[in-house]
């Protein structure tokens, strides 16, 4: 581990920058903050959607990510913030550190783990932000620690997921990866031996375990109508992973390329020959074909492969090779304490001088929203990118077509927010139908140059990014009679 | 058991094997056959090499330079890029659909016993045959006619030739360099293939006379690059057509999932389990640079997935061999079988390619292209999609058009106008009125359809499934 708390340390300066530097006024962050508060205030998790949106009211939800829905409104400013986004930078090297740690115990030399560190590092670079699926990568390093460990202490792998599961809906991979580990390990063992039932009782358990949140079986239920949800097709965290994505090209890719050239065989230690390890090869090929189909999943493989790689690096090339150590002496263990805090030392003196020289980040649509709060009326809000309109809940008179919450709102919802985007035919009389009076657009985007050609619109607030439009008196009338 | 009844048996398993394996080729075959026949033409290449074809054959002579079909690069050099394999193309759709269908047949029936002959060399037939599946599963999406496997054939043909390396190698490598670069951009492979090979070779210590014969290979195919009719332009021009750049992926589609869905779905990752599960064996620098390399193409660009699957198939055949030795004397199957095989499923294909219809509906987009370049009167045109403005270039017609399919002659600054066009971000309506483009072919439903509608002085005047096409001050 000892150069790879180097590595990690150098990713601490950037995670703990990008934590604290990030967007205050995220969009998701917006919502998240909203439900936290509601849930602080009236001590229940909500079920539905209110009455600040107009197109799916009483909609049931499943706000999976209520936990740190809490976090963030405690940690919505000041201190509170750094705290809170710094939890956030610690969770992700925490997933680094334990997935090193695994890496580690299987058998990887410190050279190993600190390149394929240094690939994971990077492949958590794009995704990596004050988000809820953060916290869920330390989860998942657990859980993968807890499978591999032929002990009593696989069981732990129970609580992970329950835990795991009042924090994100990813939790639903907890019974999975026991499942195929459970079914690996028969294959590996070639009997339902110890480890196996261990395992089958832990896919089981896990199963149970993650219905151990407010939400119950809705949780998993929830998870599982995501895979073929249409929605994720107009969601850009869900698009297909391509070269473009650096985080691949430079983390993931060379981690591929590392378990495709090396194979998941390694030396049995008790017997000196070779065994197949089916449970690397099915964890592989389940996370190998989760970062091919959505971009989201790239950190996810990153964590997954990274104990796997390493050790078959330090089997396979003679310069990562790991060298028996002589026991360590006082030095040695004064060393394994005195790097990593000399580590963290340096990279919070970086990130604190990096963010005293990062320029605020640029603002969401906190200008257009804000004159929208000063215009009299009620308004129903369209709002091109729908996490703008996250800004518009809790506000009193305006109620959204759509916003970050995503999930909640029905296809037909979502089909509608799509054709006017795209201009479709019928956009007008969706517009029209739906009710809506208020649209705020960016600047010259083909919405925005549609509405400039249409009569009923007129422009109430404008700057260089955004346009705030809001339908004229006779536009309204003549979208009743539309509709 | 006696020792005759036991040799009886064993000849009763061979005879078995070799028509259980006559079987399997022959299904393969008639697959690739079928697939082949099914699979739609390559529109964009087919619209595009019938018209440099058409012009070449004409004239006599080979233009190097875009001419007055291009409204606003003309004289920009294009180094003659993909000349040969124009002439070829359009004189076999010409010939008909029985024909282009044949050749598209026996182009990829070539192409996969290759792949099947290099991967049972080296993991058995067994193997061989699963590594052929696998880059058949990578190829899905690109059979049709002027698809994507031309390049699959002419990387497996090279590194069939490679395999062997010595005089004839380096020969035969320089020679089919000279005409593949002739015939497509994608000769630009040629040498890169050869240096990956050649680099593998020098890392891994080969014996002095390969590494010497890989290099000549090597420099022979880099010479190629000059041996076109664009002489010293040819490798910048077609490096600037095969180039990775992410912004032009808003113009001309390359990523995998849009280009071949279901090879990308399927074969890519299948290739990537298998090497999951066996790794690379025997562990050569050469094999994990050629997985890099090819690896990286396909991610890069969807239209490689094919030449992915034809160079990566064969090494993971003989890793999986490594892993798990069978008994190949009972399965070798004679070369002769196969052969006999392919001819019985080339005879099928004759016959089934004559049912295919003779004459192609014109494709959406390219239609109402073509039917533009009826008109009497000539248009100034731009396209949502730029290869459809090739069709109108058909017929001897004086329709101009903004920018065409060949995206790599075109200069930046038209890159980048097509861009926003594409977008309606920027300066577009500027363009349109800078080029006075009086007709513009748009996607059906989508923002610019919408717009042009919207604006004064615009009509639609044809529509397609795919495709509206407006023009300007029509009544």
């Amino acid at each position: 581990m000892k150069y790879a708390w180097l590595v990690i340390g150098v990713l601490a300066a950037r995670f703990v920058t990008t934590a604290i530097t990030y967007p205050p006024g995220d969009g998701d962050l917006f919502w998240q903050r909203a439900l936290g508060a509601s849930i602080l205030r009236t001590h229940v998790v909500p079920r539905a959607l209110g009455a600040d949106t107009f197109t799916a009211q009483n909609a049931p939800w499943v706000p999976q990510e209520w936990l740190f829905g809490i976090a963030a409104y405690l940690g919505r400013s000041g201190l509170g913030w750094d705290i809170f986004a710094g939890a956030c930078a610690v969770a992700a090297l925490g997933a680094l550190a334990i997935a090193s740690y695994h890496a580690e115990r299987r058998g990887a030399s410190a050279r190993a783990i600190a390149l394929c560190v240094a690939f994971a590092g990077y492949a958590l670079f794009e995704s990596f932000g004050v988000r809820a699926q953060v916290t869920a990568w330390p989860m998942l390093a657990l859980l993968l620690l807890c499978l591999d460990i032929d002990g009593p202490w696989c069981y732990a792998a129970i609580a992970v997921a329950a835990i795991w599961s009042n924090w994100h809906a990813s939790a639903m991979l907890a019974p999975i990866l026991g499942g195929i580990y459970a079914v690996g390990s028969g294959l590996d063992e070639r009997a339902f031996g110890s480890r196996t039932r261990r395992l089958t009782i832990v896919a089981v358990a896990s199963a149970a375990a993650i219905c151990a949140n407010p939400f119950g079986w809705d949780l998993p239920r929830y998870a599982i109508g995501l895979f073929n949800n249409p929605i994720k097709s107009y969601i850009n965290e869900w698009s297909v992973t391509n070269v473009g994505d650096t985080s691949f090209l430079l983390g993931v890719f060379p981690l591929m390329l590392l378990a495709a050239f090396f194979g998941v065989r390694r030396t049995s230690p008790a017997s000196g020959e070779e065994d197949y390890r089916w449970r690397d090869l099915f964890a592989l090929c389940v996370f190998g074909f989760l970062v091919l189909t959505a971009a989201r999943n790239i950190g996810v493989f990153a964590i997954a492969a990274l104990p796997i790689v390493a050790p078959a690096l330090s089997r396979r090339v003679a310069w990562f090779a790991r060298v028996p150590e002589p026991p360590p002496t006082a030095n040695d263990k004064l060393a394994g304490v005195a790097i990593p805090a000399f580590t963290f030392a340096v990279a919070v003196t970086v990130a604190v001088r990096l963010i005293a020289a990062t320029p605020p980040a640029t603002e969401l649509a906190n200008a257009p929203m804000a004159a929208l709060a000063r215009i009299p009326g009620d308004h129903n809000v369209y709002c091109s990118d729908f996490a703008w309109c996250s800004l518009a809940l809790g506000t009193p008179h305006e109620r959204v077509f759509l916003d970050g919450r995503a999930d909640p709102y029905p296809r037909d919802v979502w089909e509608d927010w799509v054709t006017i985007l795209r201009l479709d035919p019928s956009w007008q009389a969706i517009l029209a139908r739906r009710g809506v009076d208020t649209m705020v657009l960016k600047r010259d985007e083909p919405l925005d140059q549609a509405l400039a050609l249409v009569p009923g619109w007129r422009v109430a607030f404008s700057n260089t990014h955004y346009r705030l439009w809001l339908r004229t008196s006779w536009g309204a009338r003549e979208a009743r009679t539309r509709s | 058991m006696s020792s005759a009844a036991l040799r009886a048996q064993s000849a009763s398993d061979a005879a078995l094997s070799h028509l259980a394996f006559k079987i399997v080729h022959t299904a393969v075959a008639l697959g690739v056959v079928s697939a082949v026949i099914f699979a739609p033409a390559n529109e964009a290449t087919l619209a595009l090499d019938h018209f440099d074809g058409a012009r070449i054959l004409a004239g006599h002579g080979i233009a190097t330079t875009l001419g007055m079909e291009s409204l606003s690069a003309a004289g920009s050099p294009t180094a003659a890029v993909g000349w040969l394999g124009a002439v070829v193309t359009d004189a076999l759709a010409s010939a008909g659909a029985t024909l282009s269908t044949f050749f598209a047949a026996l182009a990829a029936l070539v192409t996969f016993a290759l792949v099947e002959r290099r991967a049972r060399r080296v993991g058995g037939a067994i193997f061989g045959l699963a590594a052929t599946g696998l880059a058949l599963l990578c190829a899905i999406g690109s059979f049709g006619f002027a698809g994507g496997i031309v390049t699959a054939l002419f990387a497996v043909t090279l590194a069939e030739i490679l395999d062997r390396p010595g005089t004839a190698a380096a020969v035969g490598a320089t020679l089919l360099a000279v005409l593949w670069c002739n015939v497509a951009p994608q000769g630009i492979f040629a040498p890169a293939i050869s240096l990956v090979l050649a680099l593998g070779a020098r890392f891994e210590a080969r014996s002095e006379d390969e590494q010497r014969w890989r290099w000549i290979a090597f420099a022979g195919t880099a010479l190629a690059l000059f041996a076109t009719p664009g002489f010293l332009a040819f490798p910048g021009i077609a490096l600037e057509d095969l180039r990775l750049d992410r912004g032009l992926q808003d113009i001309v589609p390359f990523n995998p999932i849009e280009v071949a869905p279901l090879a990308y779905r399927l074969g890519f990752p299948l290739a990537f389990f298998a090497a999951f599960a066996v790794g690379v064996r025997p562990r050569r620098v050469g094999d994990v640079l050629l997985l890099l390399a090819a690896g990286l193409l396909a991610l890069a660009n969807g239209t490689y997935l094919p030449v992915f699957g034809v160079l990566v198939a064969p090494l993971l055949g003989a890793s999986a061999a490594a892993e798990f030795p069978l008994p190949e004397s009972k399965l070798a199957t004679p070369r002769g079988d196969v052969l006999v095989a392919i001819a019985g499923v080339l005879a099928a294909a004759i016959l089934v390619a004559t049912l295919v219809p003779r004459e192609r509906p014109a494709a959406p987009g390219y239609g109402l292209a073509a039917a533009l370049a009826l008109d009497a009167k000539p248009h100034r045109l731009m396209c949502m999609n730029v290869d459809w403005c090739d069709a109108a270039f058909a017929n001897d017609s004086a329709t101009r058009a903004f920018m065409d399919g060949r995206v790599g002659a075109y200069p930046q600054s038209v890159r980048d106008a097509q861009v926003a066009f594409v977008h309606l971000h920027g300066p577009w309506r500027r363009t349109l009125a800078t080029y006075r483009i009086d007709a513009v072919l748009a996607r059906k439903n989508r923002g610019l359809s919408m717009l042009m509608a919207l604006t004064p002085g615009w009509k639609a005047v044809a529509s397609d499934d795919l495709a509206v096409l407006y023009e300007r001050g029509a009544r």
